[in-house]
Formats: C-alpha cells, structure tokens, sequence
C-alpha cells in the first residue's frame, strides 16, 4: 500500500455574497488549498468531487462545478454522488495504482435550497420501504443514537456535554455556523427533534465548499512540512434492508 | 407481460426554493431590461464569455466588474431547429417555431434557445445575420429579474430580423455550432 496523507485543506467562508453559486464557492477554496503547498491545479494527476443533486434540486448540477476544477485540457476525474468524504476515499484508491501522485477532492453543496431537509434527504432512501414510513435521517439518526446509548450506559446528558463542548471549541472560527458558551442544562431544556436528539444536536443545513490536497509517498514531504498521514481509511455501504442495519457497530 | 405483475403508485413530491440570482446575474438582467446586453473578458485568456459567469473556465479565474464589456446586438446563428409542438395536454403552442443557437458579435460564447420570433421559419438558415430588437420603452426592474434568470437573453428581446448582411460561411462559425 502506497502511504497517502492529507498536505492541504481548504475551506469556503460561511459567509458568501447573496445567490453564490457553488462554483464561485469552489474556485478560490480549490485556488487556495493546491496554493497553501505551491501547486496549481496542472499539478493535480487525478480529480474527485462529492455532491449531492439532490441537495439543491437540479439534475447534474455537479457537472457545472467541475468549472471550478479547470477541466481544459481535459482532465482524469471523478464524481460521487454523495459527498467529500466519499470523493476522498475514491481518490486515496486511486492513488494506489502508482502512477499519480496528487489528488484533488473537492466538495460542496447547498443545503439551503431545500424546503425541508429532511423530506428531500428521505428520497436518497429505499424507496418502498423506507421513504413511505417517512423514516428521514433524522429518525434514522435518532434510532442509531438511542441504540449507542443503550449500548454503552450513557445518557442524554453525556451527548450535551458534547455539544457544550463543541460549541466552546467552534467560538473564534469565522467558519462555524454555530459557536457560544452553552451549559448542559441550557441544552437538556431543549425540546427534542426525535429523541434523543435536539435541534443541537443535529447539524444545521448551511452551503458551502472544501477541497482536500491528497499526495502519496515521499512528494507529500516535499511539499508539506508535517503532511497527516492517512493510517487508515473505510468505506461501508448499509445492507438495502434497514432491519439488517447495524445501529451499534 | 405475465398477469401477476403488479403495478404500485408512486408519487413524491420534494420542495426547493427557486434560488435568488447572484449580483452580477441581477447586473445582467437589469442591463439587459435597458437593451445593454454585457459580457465578462478574461483578463488571461481575453475570451468573452455572455451572459456572465463570474469567471473563466479555461483559465480558472475570477472576473469581475473591471472585465466587463460590452456585446452587440447583432449576430450570427450558426445553428437551429424547428420545433412542432406534441399538442400533449397543458401545452399552449400551436404553430411551429424556430429556436436558434446564437453568436453575438463581441461575444466567444454562444447562446441557445434563442426563440426567433420576427424572422419567417423558411428563411431562417446557419451563417445568418440577425439584429435583436427591444422593446422600445424598455421593460420594468422586476422584468430583469426574470430575464437574469432565463437562458441566454431571456425575454429581453421583443423580436429578431435580418440584418441583410451576407451569410458567414461554415468555415467561419465551425467552432460555434455545438
């Protein structure tokens, strides 16, 4: 296995000029984060985005971004339909083969489009099963919680403390969308979503943009003082049926 | 098809707000409503790109209010199709039309779906010449909001004619066909 590691990370700021379209998002974040370690995007031996269409209604929506990557010459690239997570699992694959070195990720999405989140994520779902019950992430989410709890003796109480923390942490980035001193109480006071989860729990639908410089081997020295290795890396998909699912796990 | 397939009902229905237009699409679309029709020049590569995009994707750059100019209201179809409307229910054309691909004089990009209303069906042919005409008081503020969001022109122009020039050669508009 070649080593991978992470030399570069970009992300665009949360507060961008009003209808910002999430090429003009990706553009300078892509600029900025192949700049941080002195490359341009010729430099770039394999390209990978995520995204989800679904996310803002438009039918490959994802092909527009791929402006913002510089697609002349033609480039090699990739697209998930999902997100950058995904699109950097695929790259660090990629990059085994041997023959590049770099890999562009970049991601983006503009969650704000939705009327409601939770109906449009629904639709990424089994639809006979799943869909029709209404099962949206966020009761999915709230089973997987309650199942984690059970499984480790833990209460409500420990998940605010999370978010209490969080939230201290995320004060004095301009790019967290929530930030403050919240107490455990403040928090439990809350009214649930679906339970166990409260509002705070769950992250809130923002647009925005990162991309991720990955290099392998002995190049990620040359450009990068101290590059985040990648050690280990996953990825898993849900059995179809939920019954089968795993919450615990 | 055997007679023990069944066939289940699906209908979903997922909400999305219309998105508001950037600034420079809005700048656009209000310029347009004055008849001006603008593009964005790369300041690398010089390639006009109209309507705007706030950047060039051969170079990948920016571009700003600085590299705008301005687009004439003449130019070339370099290719067309004749629509005849399917009368499916809830379709309102009747007659047939012409929607054209587009080369403004000024401009590297071409348009599409330009709707030749003006212009007879039969003399409509690739290399032509045509002339956009607005409307001549103009239209409203909240029209340009429309118009930044429509393809290409939009509804900005009320009608297109012939300019009477002779017809570009295949030659000339090969690059522009697409």
């Amino acid at each position: 296995m070649r080593d991978v590691a992470i030399v570069s990370f970009a992300q665009a700021p949360l507060d961008q000029p009003p209808g910002q379209t999430e090429t003009l998002m990706l553009l300078p974040t892509i600029t900025e984060a192949l700049s941080a370690v002195g490359m341009t995007r010729r430099d770039v031996g394999f390209t990978c985005s995520g995204s989800a269409d679904y996310l803002t209604g438009g039918t490959f929506t994802f092909v527009q971004m791929l402006e913002a990557a510089g697609a002349w010459p033609p480039i090699s690239e990739s697209h998930v339909e999902m997100d950058g997570a995904w699109a950097l699992y695929e790259a660090w694959v990629r990059l085994q083969h041997g023959d590049v070195d770099v890999a562009l990720v970049f991601a983006s999405g503009r969650a704000s489009l939705g009327v409601s989140l939770r109906e449009t994520l629904t639709f990424q779902l089994d639809p006979y099963y799943l869909a029709p019950i209404g099962a949206d992430y966020v009761s999915l989410a709230a089973l997987q919680g309650q199942a984690v709890l059970a499984r480790d003796a833990r209460t409500e109480k420990d998940l605010a403390e999370i978010v209490a923390r969080r939230h201290k942490d995320a004060v004095g980035n301009p790019n967290a969308a929530i930030s403050g001193s919240t107490t455990v109480g403040e928090l439990l006071a809350a009214d649930y979503v679906v339970a166990p989860l409260r509002a705070h729990d769950i992250g809130p639908p923002v647009d925005g943009a990162a991309a991720v410089v990955l290099v392998a081997g002995d190049r990620a020295r040359e450009v990068c003082e101290r590059p985040a290795w990648i050690t280990g890396i996953d990825h898993r998909v849900d059995p179809r049926r939920a019954a089968r699912w795993s919450r615990t796990r | 098809m055997p007679d023990d397939v069944q066939f289940m009902s699906h209908h979903t229905a997922v909400e999305y707000k219309i998105p508001e237009p950037s600034r420079l699409t809005i700048h656009f679309g209000e310029e347009l409503a004055k008849g001006r029709i603008i593009g964005h020049k790369c300041p690398q590569c010089g390639k006009v790109y109209m309507p705007p995009r706030g950047y060039c994707p051969l170079c990948v750059v920016e571009t700003t209010e600085a590299d705008e100019v301005e687009v004439a209201n003449v130019g070339t179809i370099t290719t067309f199709s004749v629509i005849t409307p399917l009368q499916y229910q809830g379709q309102e054309e009747t007659e047939d039309y012409v929607q054209a691909t587009l080369l403004l004089d000024g401009a590297d990009t071409t348009i599409m779906v330009m709707r030749m209303d003006g212009i007879a069906i039969a003399d409509v042919r690739m290399g032509m010449r045509v002339r956009a005409v607005f409307p001549a008081d103009g239209r409203s503020a909240s029209d340009s909001q429309s118009i930044a969001r429509g393809m290409g022109l939009g509804d900005a122009v009320e009608h297109w004619e012939p300019t009477g020039e002779p017809d570009l050669t295949r030659e000339q508009i090969a690059e522009h066909i697409l």
